[in-house]
This record gives C-alpha cells, sequence and structure tokens, in this order.
C-alpha cells in the first residue's frame, strides 16, 4: 500500500547521512528523518487511542467487580483471567486474523484547514485492526488496577455515608468511587500507552499492520540490510525505545502530580 | 402515651465464612460468626439510647443494620411505621434517618470540598433549588460552629473536631427525626469531645432528634444518655434508665465495666478497680450458655449450660442474669471456678 | 526522701519542617523520683509524645533537641564519663554524653512502650523470638562490660543473615529464650511457653501489650516510658493492664513516665502529674495539688470538659478554640493560653514566669517537686478590669 508522503526515488538505495537525507534512506530510497517523524504520529496514536479502548473497557468493569463483590466480581475476574491467559502478541495476531487489516483513512488537521500547502497528503492511515486490538489485549490491566482500587475505596466511610443519605449504587460509583480510584488509573494510562507502542510495533514487525508508514515495518524492513545499512532498523529501533522511556517518565511524575499531598499529624 | 419512634425486634447480623464456590463444593460447613445475635429495643421521640459495650460486641453492626446499611439476617424494624427490612423505596426513610461515624477524616469523601459533602444530600434529593440548597448548606456549617468561608476548603485541611462538624452537618442536611451515633466521639481529644457533645446536645433540644448513641466511654454515656443498653458479644444483657444502671447494675458484665473505669479525682488509686479477667471474646466462637461465663466472677454451673432469659428487675429495666430470678436454679448449682 | 531519678531542665525540642520551624516542646522542666509514676497529660499536639521520644533519644530530622539538660541519676555511669560537664554529682546529662553511650542505656536505663502494640511488632517473627532478641542484646551488652560499643551485640545483617540460614549460629541463645518466657509470665500471659512460638497476629490487644511491656522488661529500666499504653483497648482489658503496670513498678523498683490525655488513668495510677499544653508545661504537681487546688485555668478547663462516670448531673464545660500552631512565627510571646483563657489579663501579653504555685515565688532553683505553674494568677489574682479584650483575635485563634 502506497502512503502518499514520499515518492520512490528510483535510482540511489541505502544512502546514509547527507544533506539532503540526514538520516540516510531506507532501501526504497525514502528520506528516514521523514520516515521517523510519520511513523511517531502512527505510533503514537495507535498508543493513545489503544489505551483509551483498553481504560473504557477496563475501568467499567474493574471499578464493579471491585465495589459489588462477590459474584460480580468472581464472574468478572474469570473472564479477564481467560483473557490474561492468552500470550497477548499471540492474541493480537488471532484477532487481527479474525477482523482483518483495516486501514481507516484520517483527514490530517493541517491539510483540511487549508494550513499547508496543497501538494501535501490529505490524510493519512491508520490501521484501525491494531487500534482496537492492542485496547482488547490489554484492557484487563486496567480492570485489575480499577478492581483494586474499587475494592479498597467501598469499605472507606465516607462510601457508607454517601449510602446513608439516601444515594444509589451507580451515583456512589461514578461521583464517589472513580473520582477516587482515578490517580493509579491514569498512571497505568500512560504506562500502558508505552506497553500498546511496543506492541503494535511488534504486529507491525510481523506484518500485521495496516499500514506501512511505522516504526515496526521500518524495523522488519531493515532485517535484511542489518550489514550494510544499518540505520534502517536501528533508528527506529532507538526511536521507540526512546519514546517508550520518555512515555515511562512522564508516567512518574504523573504520579507524583496527582499524589493529593494530604499530610498526616506531627502528632504530640 | 408515645409510641416508640423506632422499634427493633430480634435483630440478627451474620457474617458466613466458608461460603464461596470452593467451600460449597468440598461441601465445608458454613460458618456463621454472628456479630448480633437477636438484639431488640425501643426508641422513644425524642430520647437517647446508648448502645454500650467493648470491641466485638457488635454496636456498631448494630447501629449500621438498624439502618440497613448492611444487609440483615433477620429481625425487623419499624421507623414510625414503616418496616424498614421490608419496604422498597427507603428513600424516605433515608431523609429522616442520618448517621454519624467514628472517624470523622474517614467519613468525608477526601475530593470533594466542604461545601460539595454537606450539599450531596441535598442533591440527591433534590430539595430546592440550587440557591436554596447553597443557603442551607451556608446554614448548617455556621449551626455547627465553622465558618462559611471554609465551605471550598477539603477536608484534609480541618482538624478532627471540624470535621466531626462537617459529618454532622451532613447528617443534618435533610431535617432527619433520628440520628445514629457511632461512637462521635472516640476518636477526639478530650476538650474537643467536649465540643460536641454540648453541640449534640444542642442540636436535639433545637431540632428535636432522637438519637442511638453508640458508645464505650461510660462517662460519656452518663453524661448524654437517658436510657442504656449494654451489650456483649452480640446480644444485650441489660437495659435501663440511665441513672437506674448506673446506681443499680443488675448485670455482673455493667458492674464490671463500671469497675473498670478509672475514676478521674485525687483519691483512690488504681487498686480500687476490679479488674475482669480474660480476654474480650471473639464472636466467632461464643461461649456455651450465658456468654459472658467463662469471665464472670459469680457465675455457676448453670450458667454454662443454659441460656438466660431476659428478666424484668423494675420499670423499663431488664437484664439477661439468673441472679435476677431468686427462683432460678443458678443458685442451686455450684460455682465456676473463673479463671 | 526519696531519690530523684531523672531532671529535665528547660527541654526544648524543634522541628524544622518545610512550613518552618514548629516548636514541638518549649522549654520544660520537670523531675521524676525513683519508683513514682509520673504522669503527663495534655491533648494531641501538646508535646507530650514529643517528651517521651526525647528521652529515648528517638527524635529524628526534621526534629532536633535544640536545648536543655536531661539529668539521669547513675552513679555507675557518672564515674565512667570524662566529661565535667557532663556529671553533677550523681547525675549525668545524657544530652552531653557520646552518641554510642547514649544509645546503650535504652534497655537497661530508658525503655518504652507505645500505644498501638500491633504496629510494634514484627509480624513476621514470633514473639517469644522478638522479645528474645531484647533479652539477648542486653545480655551481650553487659557481658562486654565496659564497652559500650560491642561489636558482638549488634544485631546486623551479618547476624540476621546467619540467623536465617545457619540454625545453630541463632541470634537468641536458648537462655535468652528461657528469659523470654519468664517475662511472659511475669506480665501475666497464660501459657507463656506455647505463647512465645506464636506470631502477633494470633495475640489479643491486650495480650500483645502485656508482650510489649515483656520487651521493655528485658533490660531491668530504670524508666518505663509509657506513651498512651491503654488507649487503643477495651475498659476491660485497659483495667487489667493499669493493674499489671502498678504491680511491675514495684516489683521491679521502677519509675514509669505515663503518658495520657485520659484524666481517669492519670488519677489511678499517677504520684505526680504534669500538664501539657502547646508544648509548656502548664501546671505540676501531685494528685491532690492538680485535682483539688489547680492555679492553672487550662487544668481548670480540662477537669471540667471531662465527664464523670460517677456523677449523673455533671456540666460540661467545654474549653473554647483549638490549641494553637505551634509554628515559630506564629507564636508570639504571649502565653499560649491566652487566647482561650476566661482569665486572661492584660499582663499574659508576655511569657508567663513559672512560679510556685501557692506562694507564686519563681522557681529558679532546679527543685521542680513543689506545685508549680506557668502562670501570672498566683502573684496577679484575676481582674476582670484588667481583662484581655476581644484583640486577642491573633492569629492562634482557630477558624472555628
Amino acid at each position: 500500500m502506497e502512503n502518499g508522503t514520499l515518492q520512490a526515488i528510483s535510482e540511489s538505495v541505502e544512502v546514509s547521512g547527507t544533506w539532503k537525507y540526514p538520516l540516510g534512506t531506507d532501501p526504497l530510497g525514502r528520506d528516514m528523518l521523514s520516515r521517523l517523524v510519520y511513523g511517531a504520529r502512527t505510533s503514537l496514536l495507535v498508543g493513545i487511542l489503544g489505551t483509551l479502548i483498553a481504560m473504557s473497557v477496563g475501568v467499567p468493569v474493574g471499578l464493579s467487580a471491585g465495589y459489588f463483590g462477590k459474584r460480580v466480581d468472581d464472574t468478572l475476574m474469570r473472564i479477564a483471567d481467560i483473557m490474561l491467559a492468552f500470550p497477548s502478541l499471540v492474541l493480537a495476531i488471532a484477532l487481527v486474523g479474525l477482523i482483518g487489516r483495516v486501514a481507516i483513512p484520517v483527514p490530517a488537521p493541517w491539510a483540511t484547514l487549508g494550513l499547508v500547502s496543497e501538494s501535501m497528503p490529505k490524510s493519512f492511515i491508520l490501521p484501525g485492526t491494531v487500534v482496537l486490538v492492542v485496547g482488547l489485549v490489554r484492557w484487563v490491566w486496567f480492570a485489575r488496577v480499577a478492581r483494586g482500587e474499587a475494592l479498597s475505596i467501598a469499605n472507606e466511610e465516607y462510601i457508607k455515608a454517601a449510602k446513608s443519605v439516601g444515594a444509589s449504587n451507580m451515583y456512589i460509583l461514578r461521583k464517589h468511587v472513580f473520582p477516587n480510584a482515578i490517580t493509579p488509573i491514569l498512571v497505568l494510562g500512560t504506562i500502558q500507552v508505552a506497553a500498546m507502542i511496543i506492541l503494535s510495533t511488534s504486529l507491525a514487525f510481523l506484518g500485521f499492520s495496516g499500514t506501512t508508514l511505522s516504526w515496526g515495518f521500518d524495523v522488519a524492513q531493515g532485517r535484511d540490510y542489518l550489514a550494510s545499512a544499518w540505520w534502517v532498523a536501528t533508528l527506529p529501533g532507538l526511536a521507540i525505545l526512546l519514546t517508550v522511556v520518555a512515555i515511562n517518565l512522564i508516567g512518574d511524575w504523573l504520579r507524583d502530580a496527582l499524589d493529593p499531598g494530604i499530610e498526616g499529624e506531627t502528632g504530640g | 402515651m408515645n409510641e416508640p419512634l423506632l422499634s427493633v425486634t430480634d435483630l440478627r447480623k451474620y457474617y458466613y465464612e466458608n461460603n464461596s464456590v470452593l467451600d460449597m463444593l468440598l461441601r465445608r460447613d458454613q460458618q456463621a460468626v454472628k456479630a448480633v445475635d437477636g438484639v431488640s429495643f425501643s426508641i422513644d421521640p425524642g430520647e437517647t439510647l446508648a448502645l454500650v459495650g467493648e470491641s466485638g460486641c457488635g454496636k456498631s453492626t448494630t447501629g449500621e443494620t438498624v439502618l440497613k446499611l448492611r444487609e440483615p439476617t433477620n429481625g425487623e424494624v419499624m421507623f414510625d411505621g414503616l418496616s424498614v427490612f421490608d419496604a422498597s423505596d427507603l428513600t424516605e426513610f433515608r431523609r429522616r434517618a442520618g448517621i454519624v461515624f467514628q472517624d470523622p477524616f474517614a467519613s468525608l469523601d477526601p475530593r470533594m470540598t466542604v461545601g460539595e459533602i454537606v450539599r450531596e444530600p441535598l442533591d440527591i434529593h433534590d430539595e430546592g433549588d440550587p440557591k436554596d440548597r447553597d443557603r442551607r448548606v451556608k446554614y448548617l456549617l455556621e449551626r455547627v460552629g465553622l465558618s462559611t468561608e471554609q465551605i471550598d476548603r477539603y477536608p484534609h485541611e480541618f482538624s478532627g473536631g471540624q470535621q466531626q462538624r462537617v459529618g454532622i452537618a451532613r447528617a443534618l442536611a435533610l431535617q432527619p427525626d433520628f440520628l445514629v451515633l457511632d461512637e462521635p466521639v472516640s476518636a477526639l481529644d478530650v476538650s474537643v469531645q467536649a465540643q460536641i457533645l454540648e453541640l449534640l446536645d444542642d442540636l436535639q433540644n433545637e431540632f428535636s432528634l432522637t438519637y442511638l448513641f453508640i458508645a464505650h466511654d461510660l462517662a460519656v454515656v452518663r453524661y448524654i444518655a437517658d436510657r442504656v443498653a449494654v451489650m456483649y458479644l452480640g446480644e444485650i444483657v441489660e437495659r435501663a434508665p440511665v441513672e437506674d444502671l448506673f446506681e443499680n447494675p443488675a448485670h455482673p458484665y455493667t458492674q464490671a465495666l463500671l469497675d473498670s473505669v478509672p475514676r478521674v479525682g485525687a483519691e483512690g488509686s488504681i487498686d480500687d478497680t476490679e479488674t475482669l479477667p480474660g480476654d474480650v471474646p471473639s464472636p466467632r466462637n461464643p461461649p456455651s450458655g450465658c456468654r459472658f461465663h467463662p469471665r464472670c466472677p459469680v457465675a455457676h454451673e448453670y450458667c454454662r449450660q443454659t441460656i438466660p432469659p431476659t428478666y424484668d428487675i423494675d420499670t423499663n429495666h431488664q437484664t439477661n442474669c439468673f441472679r435476677a430470678a431468686p427462683d432460678s436454679e443458678y443458685w442451686n448449682s455450684e460455682p465456676l471456678d473463673p479463671s | 526522701m526519696t531519690r530523684e531519678l531523672l531532671r529535665v531542665r528547660d527541654l526544648a525540642v524543634r522541628f524544622f519542617t518545610e512550613d518552618g520551624q514548629v516548636n514541638a516542646v518549649d522549654g520544660i522542666s520537670f523531675t521524676i523520683k525513683a519508683g513514682e509514676v509520673f504522669g503527663l497529660v495534655g491533648e494531641s499536639g501538646a508535646g507530650k509524645s514529643v517528651t517521651a521520644r526525647a528521652l529515648m533519644d528517638l527524635i529524628e530530622t526534621p526534629g532536633r533537641i535544640t536545648d536543655g539538660a536531661i539529668w539521669y541519676r547513675n552513679p555507675e555511669l557518672a564515674d565512667q564519663i570524662d566529661t565535667s560537664r557532663a556529671i553533677n554529682g550523681d547525675f549525668v546529662d545524657i544530652r552531653q554524653i557520646a552518641d554510642p553511650i547514649r544509645r546503650s542505656l535504652r534497655g537497661p536505663s530508658f525503655a518504652m512502650i507505645f500505644q498501638d502494640p500491633m504496629s510494634s511488632f514484627d509480624p513476621t517473627v514470633t514473639v517469644g523470638k522478638q522479645i528474645g532478641e531484647a533479652v539477648e542484646v542486653q545480655r551481650r551488652a553487659s557481658a562486654d562490660g565496659h564497652r559500650a560499643f560491642a561489636h558482638s551485640r549488634e544485631y546486623g545483617l551479618g547476624s540476621m543473615l546467619l540467623d536465617t540460614i545457619v540454625p545453630t549460629r541463632e541470634f537468641v541463645s536458648p537462655a535468652s529464650m528461657d528469659r523470654a518466657v519468664d517475662l511472659l509470665e511475669q506480665v501475666g500471659i497464660p501459657d507463656p511457653g506455647d505463647r512465645a512460638e506464636q506470631y502477633p497476629h494470633e495475640f489479643s490487644g491486650g495480650m500483645l501489650q502485656r508482650a510489649m511491656i515483656a520487651q521493655a522488661l528485658a533490660g531491668e529500666p530504670d524508666l518505663l516510658i509509657a506513651d498512651e499504653p491503654t488507649t487503643a483497648l477495651d475498659v476491660t482489658i485497659q483495667a487489667q493492664i493499669l493493674e499489671l503496670l502498678a504491680e511491675l513498678q514495684t516489683t521491679e523498683e521502677m519509675s514509669i513516665l505515663l503518658i495520657t490525655h485520659n484524666l481517669g488513668v492519670i488519677s489511678q495510677m499517677s504520684d505526680r502529674v504534669g500538664v501539657m499544653y502547646a508544648g509548656e508545661l502548664v501546671e505540676q504537681g501531685t494528685l491532690t495539688d492538680l485535682f483539688e487546688h489547680h492555679v492553672h485555668p487550662y487544668t481548670a478547663g480540662l477537669l471540667q470538659s471531662v465527664p464523670d462516670v460517677e456523677d449523673p448531673s455533671a456540666e460540661l464545660n467545654p474549653i473554647d478554640g483549638t490549641m494553637p500552631s505551634l509554628l515559630d512565627t506564629e507564636m508570639g510571646d504571649r502565653c499560649y493560653f491566652a487566647d482561650r483563657c476566661p482569665k486572661a489579663m492584660e499582663t499574659c501579653l508576655e511569657d508567663p514566669p513559672v512560679v510556685d504555685a501557692t506562694s507564686g515565688e519563681p522557681m529558679t532553683e532546679p527543685n521542680t517537686t513543689r506545685h508549680v505553674t506557668k502562670c501570672v494568677l498566683p502573684n496577679q489574682p484575676y481582674d476582670p478590669t484588667a481583662a484581655l479584650s476581644a484583640d486577642k483575635s491573633n492569629n492562634t485563634e482557630g477558624s472555628e
């Protein structure tokens, strides 16, 4: 499939760092730097959207399991356990096989708003299956964390207090359990973005992605050229590494920043 | 003659262990922890009934179960003609019956401002329009002794006593008739205790409130209660008007409780207090017969074999001890060695 | 005349926090005699626990003892110390001796028990072993004689690893374990041999508190510091523990510093009492002094705000307001209780002197075993015309 970003240059393949191509080119002569930059868009979008999907499935499941407990908890968690029994990559591949590769053309905002020149592509390809799949594979993590939080919150006295003034369970979940459980879920969210990026690049590497403009694809492509044009595989690999580390650091910071910082007494 | 506002009959709350799917497959017997095992009492309008006992006796569980904050195993609770456990819609009941908890901080959602916390009951029940609600919140905060300038502060910015005031304000939001006060001052400092007790007293007089006051501190009970029920291991062992209980305790456990309280004052020393031997028992494995017999200084063999019924000693004064009946078999049996 | 055991003079403990300097304890002086129970009463934030920890040298950053002396009567120790400033006859100022020597006092001289027994024990080690460790440490220390810093008595990483891996090299010797079982028996735990093999969670609150007392007794201390030892216990269990402490005090011939906010416990157990407020000792004396001849309005306020189990018609008179902030920048030079005091006068805007409660003479000599108060009232009876006006709404008033 063709991504309308760069034309293939018919001659000169595998050029390493020149002024025209600062990071070299891939085997088809396309500029690596550009591929890295555009690949970032794919990866980040997949990571964030996938996390959102995982959250929207996992958090309600987990909160309900933790809050209602007993039978509800048992049932929901058994389902989660079953999902966890599958290695995520295997499950992902199976789902891709099931759903098929869906490539969604998404209008590029700059182009739609007329901010860039006419020759730039009007849309980019979002690998829809990959997004869906990584989300479905990893929702269980959110469910686990949400359940843990809900379990401890459900025993708090302010929940009892809310019940005593007549709040319904839905109301309590919405207004008391969710806001108090959100911190570790958000932190997990940032870390999961990183995990999803890795998962999606793995899928792309194996050829299951819906787009060829991604880091995973480049790594796969560069596999055969490691001896001669090592940069084709290494540069995207480095990009993945740096992105994942950066996201984890953000997650760490977020954990500290969201801590309500309620001091204990110094006691007399 | 007033009808009681609240009437509790044979309330039971059991917690079952060994009832997961696995246990049922393995045919293990369900074990019941009988936290509340047949408790009955009533409270007249405007009255304060104190429920007194040590840890594990079931008083807090009783308070919460009466309000159906926990699912009862058995029993009936009548509140002004409404059967609480049978009713399908408890909205009206929730308006008229409230609760104040023991741990002031834990009972407040740490992510809500104090104003939002007090407003919440009004929002849930859709009382008036938002302006009315704001006015009422401000009124309540002032009434419990807080300044309205703090309406946007968070619970952790307040002291324990102030947090408890917020809890009280919330409980009063819907103009209830009845409040369960679950050890409302136990976690507070001495002088703050006094302030809160005084506040509760004032509020009761001003709003004609009825209180179920759960406590373990007998001095506080003597100050605030009209009638007292003493609980031990899930049962009420004595019930009397407050002065009768303190002047003429009929049950050995009540006597032991009173004797254990260290007296304030220059005279007297630790030798004056009679200590009760043994540990506070766990409701998991209650003793046979009279549950107090292992620790009772005057227990007889009969006490181990038979469960004592409720005896009437005086008007409104009842006890579950054989010693109240001069013709009981108790007097014929051998004393137990209390070790 | 009973000998004095401990003389605390002008003790000050400050915490240097991010919000500023907190004056947790602000220059207190008191004396504990040998074999007596000294009660320290006050509300949370008053500084009682901080005082206790200061005596045990358990104050950690950001806190520090910034001032004062803690004179401890121990003739043998006085002989060993070279520094002349640190000695006064048989008394040693433990603030001025070397750190290792001061640390070695924990156990044989000072021991402490805390409010919540469940969090004072390691849940993964049997109770008997934990008490045995205390015994063993003391045994090794005394076996090493004068060496205050004995390598072999240290329970360091090496000992711990050996202990876990090699059964015969257990840190706790059989003799120490036997003594641990004896101690459990002494504190009234039935079947001590079996109980020693159990873990803390298998003990009830009262039993565990007894075990903690047993551990504290391992070194045969001169002074037992009990920080709210019965606050977390049921009233019938509290009576048992207090009875035990009173017994032990006689048989072990030790003094007790009893910290609590419960006036009943103070009444039953103490010989002498000190009342703390906002880091200061506002009144101290015998039980009779405090309950029947109290002078300081805070003491009066406390007594009036506590319901009495024996009095059917008691009126509660709570003290208005709350304890002031202990931040140095917010504390003035005035009497810290002035904002809440029903008898505050203009003179209370200055730091009140420490005086004899009856005669009013200033207490300058170190002997503070009389009825003493930090107030102007003994010298200047309350005069409503000189009352402190409503400009006492200084920053110390709470938001209530």
